[in-house]
């Protein structure tokens, strides 16, 4: 299914592609100022002074929910551009620029290409980033490609990178063309059906009045003035007007449905919006970073108040990321972890919060250092890799309505949240044997941490493990059934097993748990991404993708040279102080 | 004695505890690297249902019941890992049940359609004898264990027929072959297409043009029928109209001068009354300019906008190109040359080109097998590369096609009155084939009764009635089915979707189910995902549905029933609350029954000879690793 779709939309877009444009300010109703006479367009600028709040909070129909016209702004200057803020511009002035002044910004830079070989066989210059949109429309090669590679996604033969860049390059196109005709603007709420399609500005522009969701011509007039004189309003830098015409807009389109529980509420707009402005977890990764800055500069030390302030930067960054998840929860209808963007940062998020718990019950002035470096890497990962996940989008049915699968799905990524945690200490333990391995005062306490996170870790991934197999009894009828994901969890629990027991028979010493500490949360990548992105068989299908593989692998050996290095740096110590250093070290008070 | 103390000690040791935890944890890795490669049946097969994997899982069960065995007199401290250890052995137990006992199957119902059982995963082979007036089934895999010639699966029916299984495809088809018959039925030839790397094997014959084709990527042949010497001589002819693609006129400032398309096409030819030669590079039939690259390119090969490019040669070697519009005919002042300024011939192209009357059509490689009168076949045959021949054909005899690479068509049969037989051969996977596409298994049988035998290749999902020794047996391969003990039937199945869009966001089975025997009347439910449908002791899931004719309609459902569960849950929860206690709550309750004396070693022979600290070294080692903090 989910091929034939990637298919049809291949095809299309070679189309579009094909196609000349049409855009909004082109029909004569919509545009103020004659620009049928060929003379130089004159350049979009911003607009001093505008205010585009009302404007921003529309609610619009777009891929299977209710977003505000903002989200949706910044989504398609995203695709187009690859930033949501494209040279200072505002990703919603941006896009109502487009609309008025599509013959300007198609002459423009503005479709970001990146790779490499397509570049060279389109004919495009290799150090230029960005590229018109009649640029590429006219660039014949491209058609080819995308004809090439359509022909590919029928026989489901595998995409090169290029074919690939090409069909992106053609979704960005037709992402601008879509936004100019006004397709974007799915703003016109259905007058009776909470579930069936909104009409856009743009289907409305074209002229086609046979199926108008039952509204007659004349009921939907006022809407569309109103969209005009916004339009209007903006091309002519009128501020005041355009906060009259987009109050307008956005009363007139609320009056709309004949019943109530049609159009999205406001504050729910409104809390997208906000979202959106604040960013809450890009926050998370400053404020973490700031906290790992200050407890580093501590670390060890006795200075209190360093350290309080550092807690103090630490908690906001917690507290930033409590209000992103209420947000990002409040908006989506759901708990954050359907998918993987929602679960680095949930993980990110477990595991600076269990490091929270730990720093206040022991006051150890460890689990906060180790853990504001983990919850760094973690948002920074989420807030710059292409992961899939980050647009806030529907569930697949199966993992609809199911208060198991929740349940399930926290607790197993807990569990992965403590691992990550120990991981963290891991490095950090690791970094004290580099720097004096005979420091027991320092290595022997970060290691019981280690162990105390690894026995939360280890309980969550139990109990988590087990409450996939209810959730599989539940919806699959079968508590468990081999399948690779639910595999990789009983794996990742076996293999920390090994570690408590080693250590309980005093097989692991400190060293050997902050190695293993590295070591076994290689069975969590695994469990997390290597199974669905890596192996892609099984049920949990919804949740695979690709990518990534390289950089990952590359990310996994350096940290495994890490730690083959730091294992020969002790080695050698161990060897020459062989009297000095005793076996038993490890659990010692 | 000695020994079992020392099995014992063993068995309950850290050592082997991790020795079975490492293995567990490489061998299910192993299982789903193995699962990615090939599928989930040979990861099943050589892994999770593999004795071997149940004879660890026996070891792990062993290993953590001696354990807690092993700290008996149980003190306050042993309660958290008792406790755990008693959940996983729960556990194993359900899951021991569950292989047992449970039921699993699949039922798929078309809208309307009822059924009061289900398809299971097992394969049978099943035989019903009318004179024993009893079936019997075999449950068979053949898939990881084929049957063979030399050692076959027996399958006999105590004092009946006996059945042996001698041979097994995993992947077949039917294909229909034909054998010698007589009087007015119909032709047919059995041919092969033969050189280094191919090798094609085939029948064409029957009454159906499908029947009668066999196409096999660039080439096709055809069974033709010729009745009369005219008609004969009407398919002997050769197969193609030359392609009508119009004419290019040429108003040279001397003469004027018209060029057939399709006849010179990609060929170079003079031009009469002139001292020019045109080369008509090619032909667009849907020609769009592409300005930037300054040429044009073709958008489909339907005759929308018609266009030719040609080079006019001069006698000193100068070329011209021009491009010529079909829609310009009538214009021959629109300028036709490309990319120069200076014209030397001064033509005035226009290209005159009738949708109605051309004639695109680019016959491929193709033989024509002709059954003629007086029994005789003949051939014609036509290849890309323009050599056509026609003749007579001799079973036997080797022709060569003139395809590409040489393919030599042999005829290996021809029965001018052939009766219609079907054949059971191994399917060749395509490349980008789904796993869903691929036919179903066959077995080669050979059935024995009252000394008299049959032999019939049977797949998957087929059954057959077969007259053995004076008995008319019944035989079948197929899954074994289920009875549920109830009656479902499907009243419809609907699709939800997200708003706006048509990704799907529920599906949605309405049933009716009735159990007349213990009195139940219809009932209506709904069955979606994450909400099946609980009778008696079987739960029914909503799995997936088939489209028919673009519409949702067939539904199907798996079918479970679990003995195992409640004994699973009540496992998984002694574990968790077992782990909990032992990590965190020890500290709390041993403080209840204060602080005893480590007890003698009698328990910690757990820790096997790896210890090299004296006794109750490891338990010292235990409290130290509670947490006091909490």
């Amino acid at each position: 299914m989910y091929r034939l779709k990637a298919l049809c939309a291949a095809l299309l877009l070679a189309l579009a592609l094909m196609l000349p444009g049409r855009a909004l300010a082109q029909t004569p109703e919509a545009s103020p100022t004659p620009q049928a006479s060929p003379t130089p367009v004159s350049p979009a600028k911003q607009v001093p002074g505008i205010d585009l709040s009302v404007i921003r909070a529309i609610p619009v129909q777009d891929a299977g929910r209710y977003k505000p016209l903002d989200t949706v702004a910044r989504e398609n200057v995203d695709l187009v551009t690859g930033k949501e803020v494209f040279e200072g511009w505002d990703p919603m002035e941006l896009m109502l620029s487009w609309v008025v002044k599509p013959e300007w910004w198609r002459t423009q830079p503005i479709v970001v290409v990146n790779q490499k070989q397509l570049k060279k066989d389109l004919g495009l210059n290799p150090d230029q980033k960005y590229f018109s949109v009649t640029e590429l429309q006219n660039n014949f090669k491209l058609g080819q490609i995308i004809q090439k590679a359509a022909q590919k996604a029928r026989t489901e033969e595998k995409l090169t990178d290029e074919e690939k860049a090409a069909n992106d390059a053609a979704t960005q196109v037709g992402t601008f063309r879509s936004v100019i005709s006004g397709e974007v603007f799915t703003i016109i709420p259905h007058p009776t059906d909470p579930t069936a399609h909104w009409l856009s500005i743009g289907q409305l522009m074209e002229g086609d009045q046979t199926d108008l969701d039952g509204y007659t011509a004349d009921q939907l007039q006022p809407a569309m003035n109103a969209f005009r004189d916004t339009m209007v309003a903006y091309n002519n830098g009128d501020t005041t007007a355009f906060r009259t015409a987009s109050d307008k807009l956005a009363t007139t389109l609320a009056s709309l449905p004949k019943s109530a529980d049609i159009y999205p509420s406001a504050s729910k707009m409104a809390m997208e919006v906000e979202y959106n402005r604040l960013d809450p977890f890009r926050w998370s990764w400053i404020l973490f970073l700031t906290a790992f800055l200050i407890l580093l500069s501590t670390a060890g030390l006795a200075n209190k108040s360093t350290y309080l302030v550092g807690m103090i930067a630490y908690a906001t960054a917690v507290g930033m990321t409590i209000y992103g998840f209420y947000l990002r929860c409040s908006i989506a209808g759901r708990p954050p972890v359907t998918n993987m963007y929602e679960s680095i940062i949930w993980v990110s998020f477990g595991a600076t919060m269990f490091a929270f718990v730990f720093e206040m019950i022991y006051k150890a002035r460890r689990f906060a250092l180790a853990a504001s470096a983990v919850g760094t890497i973690g948002f920074v990962l989420a807030d710059y890799l292409p992961i899939p996940g980050q647009t806030i989008s529907p569930l697949a049915p199966v993992l609809r309505n199911n208060m198991w699968l929740t349940i399930h799905v926290l607790t197993i990524t807990l569990s992965y949240a403590a691992f990550f945690l120990t991981w963290g200490l891991g490095h950090m333990s690791l970094w004290n044997y580099l720097k004096d391995p005979s420091n027991k005062k320092v290595i022997a306490p970060t290691n019981r941490y280690i162990y105390k996170a690894m026995q939360v870790g280890v309980l969550l991934v139990a109990a988590g493990t087990i409450l996939g197999g209810v959730w599989a009894n539940y919806s699959w009828g079968r508590f468990w059934g081999w399948d690779p994901k639910e595999v990789w969890a009983l794996i990742v629990l076996l293999s920390y097993l090994v570690v408590l027991h080693g250590r309980y028979a005093g097989w692991l010493h400190d060293f050997g748990t902050s190695v293993s500490a590295i070591v076994c949360f290689l069975t969590v990548i695994m469990a997390w991404y290597g199974v669905n992105f890596v192996l892609g068989v099984g049920l949990h299908s919804y949740g695979f993708g690709t990518g990534g593989y390289q950089y990952m692998m590359s990310a996994v050996l350096a940290d495994l040279a890490f730690v083959a290095f730091v294992a020969k740096r002790y080695g050698d110590w161990k060897l020459k102080n062989r009297p000095a250093a005793d076996s038993g070290s490890g659990t010692e008070e | 004695m000695k020994f079992l103390r020392e099995l014992f000690d063993f068995l309950a040791s850290l050592k082997l505890a991790v020795i079975v935890l490492v293995t567990l944890a490489v061998s299910l890795a192993s299982a789903t690297i193995v699962e990615s490669l090939y599928d989930t049946d040979t990861a099943k097969h050589y892994f999770y249902s593999a004795p071997w994997f149940t004879v660890l899982l026996l070891v792990l069960g062993l290993n953590v019941l001696c354990a807690a065995l092993s700290r008996w007199p149980f003190k306050p401290r042993h309660y958290g890992f008792v406790v755990t250890h008693a959940g996983i052995i729960l556990m194993l137990i359900g899951s021991w049940m569950t292989m047992h006992y449970g039921v699993e199957g699949l039922l798929s119902l078309d809208k309307g359609e009822a059924s009061s059982q289900f398809m299971l995963y097992t394969t049978v082979v099943s035989l019903y004898s009318p004179k024993l007036n009893q079936t019997a089934e075999w449950p068979v895999a053949y898939r990881f264990n084929p049957p063979s010639q030399a050692h076959p699966s027996h399958l006999d029916m105590p004092g009946g027929p006996k059945v042996a299984v001698y041979e097994y495809l995993p992947t077949a088809l039917r294909k229909p072959v034909y054998v010698k018959g007589d009087g007015d039925q119909n032709p047919a030839v059995h041919f092969g297409l033969d050189n280094n790397f191919v090798h094609v094997d085939e029948w064409v014959g029957g009454t159906t043009e499908e029947s009668q084709r066999v196409d096999f990527g660039p080439a096709s042949v055809l069974l033709k029928v010729a009745k009369t010497p005219a008609e004969l001589q009407a398919l002997l002819a050769p197969q193609h109209a030359p392609r009508n693609l119009g004419q290019l006129q040429l108003k040279f400032p001397d003469t004027t001068a018209m060029v057939d398309v399709g006849r010179n096409l990609e060929q170079t030819v003079p031009i009469e009354n002139t001292q020019y030669q045109i080369h008509i590079i090619r032909y667009l039939p849907d020609a769009v300019p592409d300005e930037s690259k300054q040429q044009l390119i073709n958008q489909s090969d339907k005759p929308i906008n018609p266009a030719v490019e040609f080079e006019l040669i001069t006698p000193q070697g100068g070329r011209e190109v021009h491009s010529v519009f079909a829609r310009f005919f009538n214009h021959p002042e629109v300028p036709t040359l490309h990319g120069a300024t200076d014209q030397h011939t001064r033509v005035q192209a226009s290209f005159k080109f009738d949708p109605a009357a051309a004639n695109d059509d680019q016959l491929g490689n193709q033989v024509l097998l002709i059954a003629g009168p007086g029994d005789k076949l003949y051939a014609n045959v036509h290849a890309k590369s323009g050599l056509d021949k026609a003749g007579e054909l001799t079973v036997g005899q080797a022709w060569d096609t003139g395809f590409r690479m040489g393919l030599k068509l042999t005829v290996k049969d021809f029965y001018p009155h052939a009766m219609t037989d079907s054949q059971v051969v191994a399917f060749v996977p395509r490349r980008g084939m789904k796993e869903n596409d691929e036919p179903p298994p066959a077995i080669h049988v050979m059935i024995a009764n009252n000394g008299d035998t049959h032999d019939l290749w049977i797949r998957r999902g087929e059954a057959y009635g077969v007259m053995v020794g004076g008995e008319n047996l019944e035989i079948a391969f197929r899954p074994r089915m289920q009875p549920m003990g109830f009656n479902m039937k499907l009243d419809s199945f609907k699709i939800g979707h997200d708003p706006g869009t048509d990704n799907d966001a529920s599906y949605q089975s309405t049933v009716t189910y009735s159990d007349p025997k213990n009195g139940v009347q219809p009932k209506e439910a709904v069955i979606q995902m994450n909400e099946p449908l609980h009778y008696n002791h079987w739960t029914v899931f909503q799995s997936s549905f088939q489209r028919v004719d673009g519409v949702p309609r067939i539904s199907t459902f798996q079918i479970a029933y679990d003995p195992g569960v409640p004994v699973k849950y009540a496992g998984s929860l002694v574990m968790c609350l077992g782990i909990a206690t032992m990590f965190w709550l020890r500290g709390w309750y041993q403080g209840l029954g204060k602080k005893k004396k480590p007890p003698t070693q009698q328990a910690s022979g757990s820790n096997g000879k790896s210890s090299t600290e004296g006794p109750g070294l490891a338990e010292k080692r235990e409290e130290a690793l509670v947490t006091k903090g909490s």
